[in-house]
Formats: C-alpha cells, structure tokens, sequence
C-alpha cells in the first residue's frame, strides 16, 4: 500500500467510525442507547470495589461529546471531549499528510503534537480520578 | 552525508542541518576519522565520511516490513497469554474453591486467598516479563523473542544495539501512546506510511527495526 493512500485511508476510517458512532448512539447523564436500545453496561471496578475506575463515565462522554453536549459531557468525565478533538486532529493531520508531499516535515511536527497530547490525555483522566475518589 | 536526526542529505562541510536545523554530529577527534557504522548483511558497505563527520546509513538499512513488526509483536503478546493462562486456571479454581467451601471457614479462606494471589500476579508476570522481553533481550542481542522469530531487530542510527535507557524511555513511550485510545493504534500503524517505517515510539528515542539474517544475528 502507497504511504500515502495508507494514511488516506486511516484517516477517513477514524472520521467514517465517529460519523457512524454518532449516528448510532446516544445518550445522556445515566444511560447510553444503542441503535435506540438501552444498553446495560456496568463499570466491573465500580462493582467490585466500590470506587469509580479512571475510564468510569466514558462511554457517556464521549457520545455526548459526538452529540455537542459539551457540558455534560466535561461534568461526566472530561478526557471524553478531548478524545474526541484528539480523533478529530489526527485525523486531519493524517489527511493533510497524505497530501503533503513533505512527510518528514509532518512527521517532525507529529511526534511531539501526539507526545504533548498523550501526556495531557493522561493527566486529566487520572486528575479527574483522582478527583472523584478522593 | 547525512543529517543524524532527520536523514537529510547535507554538504560535508555543514554545522547544522538545512532541513532539521540539528547541529551535525563530529567525532572527539577530526584528525582521527571515525569508522563507519558496521555494515549488515545484505546491504552495501557504507563508506567513511570525509572530514572524519559521522554519517548514518539512513539508505541503506533494511528497514522491516509493517507486517514483520506486527508479527513479532502477535507472538510477544502470545507469550505473555500462554504465561497468564495457568495464572487464571489457578484463579479460577481457588475461586470455585472458595465459593465451594464458604461456610468452611478456614478452607473457605484460603482458597479465597489464593484466587487473590494468582489475580495479583497477573501484572506482576506481565511488566516481569516485558522488562525481560522487551528491555533485557533486545539490549543484548537485539531482539525480542517474537523479533527474532520475525527476523527483525532493534537498532540505532548507526546500526548497533540500543542500549537499557533507552529501550526504557522507548517502551514507556509506547506504554504512554498506548494509555490513549486510537493514539496507541495510531503508534503502531506509523510505519505503514513512514518512509523509516519507523513508529511513534522509535522516532521518540531514534531508533529502527530491521531485517536481519539469522546467521549474522545469531548469538
């Protein structure tokens, strides 16, 4: 597969997979709806040990945050609007880099965006974990 | 010659990198050439660069297919199951054991008490054997044992081993990369369209997989 198209393709498979997640889900505060059927996922940390797990309220987040419902979906847990502008980025600067024709360039300025991106990701998934069980 | 960092192609007499801008490597010595880097199998010698300036051979190393690596690392994390499956045999039984014999006090408990143990070693076998894997055996030979089954190897720039600190900064890369959903698929898809065919992890710490003979790497 040319470089290029493999990037192509990468890109618009991760932007075709949340047009198709936000067609087909919803949700809102307490539940997720799949194809207009509730689903009833439990989170198995919460269950067991009585405290929320770092990805608790992701689910519900991140289709909120697909839908626009920002709000809602920072108070649920705030790494989920900024997975979704993260998909979003990469995928764009996959795109634009297989237009590009420079692709060490892209891929110079791509380490470090994914490396900064990464670390904030991180920090506000335990951050907020953090904030709930303490 | 070549620019250390990006690969660029650079007059002999540079101090920086027009592409990069990163300053161009020299050896203690001008006066002493430095010799190039070994040369590996299958691919041309690469000559001494003049004025004693250390060239990469960014052309010439057989970089590994996206195939090659995924394959190692299927078998790698083959490994790691066939390590964990006895763990979870024994956690499951000790489990039964334990709702078995509840009303058994002591029995009851340790059965419990071994169910938690075995599920406390999952992790414990796993960072165990990845430090093994994945810092331990490619620092002294190169490759991981899914690697070597693959044919592939870990090297630098220059086409020699990487040393421990740096294998740990590249696999804590990995493992940050791999905390995020997608960036951590991402990571591992780079080499598709990388003209290194290198992943975010490699270009973190400079390093390259490659094909590799079986008769040369061998220990």
């Amino acid at each position: 597969m040319k470089r290029g198209l493999a990037q192509l393709v990468t890109g618009l498979l991760m932007l075709t997979g949340l047009a198709a997640a936000r067609v087909t889900m919803r949700a809102d505060t307490k539940d997720v709806w799949l194809l207009g059927h509730r689903t009833a996922a439990a989170c198995t940390f919460r269950q067991h040990f009585g405290v929320p797990c770092p990805n608790c309220g992701m689910s519900r987040s991140l289709i909120l945050s697909m839908h626009g419902n920002l709000h809602e979906a920072m108070l649920l847990n705030p790494a989920g609007p900024l997975l979704i502008a993260g998909i979003i980025g990469a995928a764009l600067l996959l795109l634009g880099g297989a237009a590009s024709r420079n692709q060490t360039r892209v891929a110079r300025w791509m380490l470090p965006s994914v490396l900064i991106y990464a670390v904030i990701y991180v920090a506000v998934l335990i951050g907020h974990w953090l904030f709930e069980i303490l | 010659m070549f620019c250390t960092r990006c690969g660029a192609s650079i007059a002999d007499n540079s101090v920086f990198c027009p592409s990069c801008g990163a300053t161009v490597q020299r050896p203690p010595s001008a006066a002493q050439p430095v010799a190039g880097p070994p040369p590996i199998a299958g691919t041309p010698p690469v000559p001494p660069a003049p004025y004693g300036f250390t060239s990469v051979p960014v052309a010439p190393l057989p970089y590994a297919s996206w195939g090659s690596r995924v394959l190692a690392y299927i078998i790698d994390m083959l490994i790691v199951l066939v390590l964990v499956i006895p763990l979870a045999l024994i956690a499951g039984i000790m489990g039964m054991g334990g709702a078995m014999f509840h009303s058994l006090a002591p029995l009851g408990h340790v059965f419990g008490s071994g169910c938690c143990c075995a599920l406390a070693l999952f992790p414990v076998v796993q960072i165990a054997f990845g430090i093994y894997n994945r810092i331990y055996l490619p620092s002294i030979r190169g490759y991981s044992i899914g690697q070597g089954v693959a044919k592939i190897k870990l090297v630098d720039a220059f086409g020699n081993l990487l040393p421990q600190s740096t294998l740990w900064l590249r696999l804590l890369v990995q493992v940050l990369l791999g905390m995020v959903p997608v960036v951590g698929w991402l990571d591992l898809l780079w080499p598709l369209w990388d003209e290194r065919r290198q992943t975010l992890h490699d270009k973190a710490v400079n390093s390259y997989v490659i094909d590799f003979p079986p008769a040369v790497a061998m220990p």
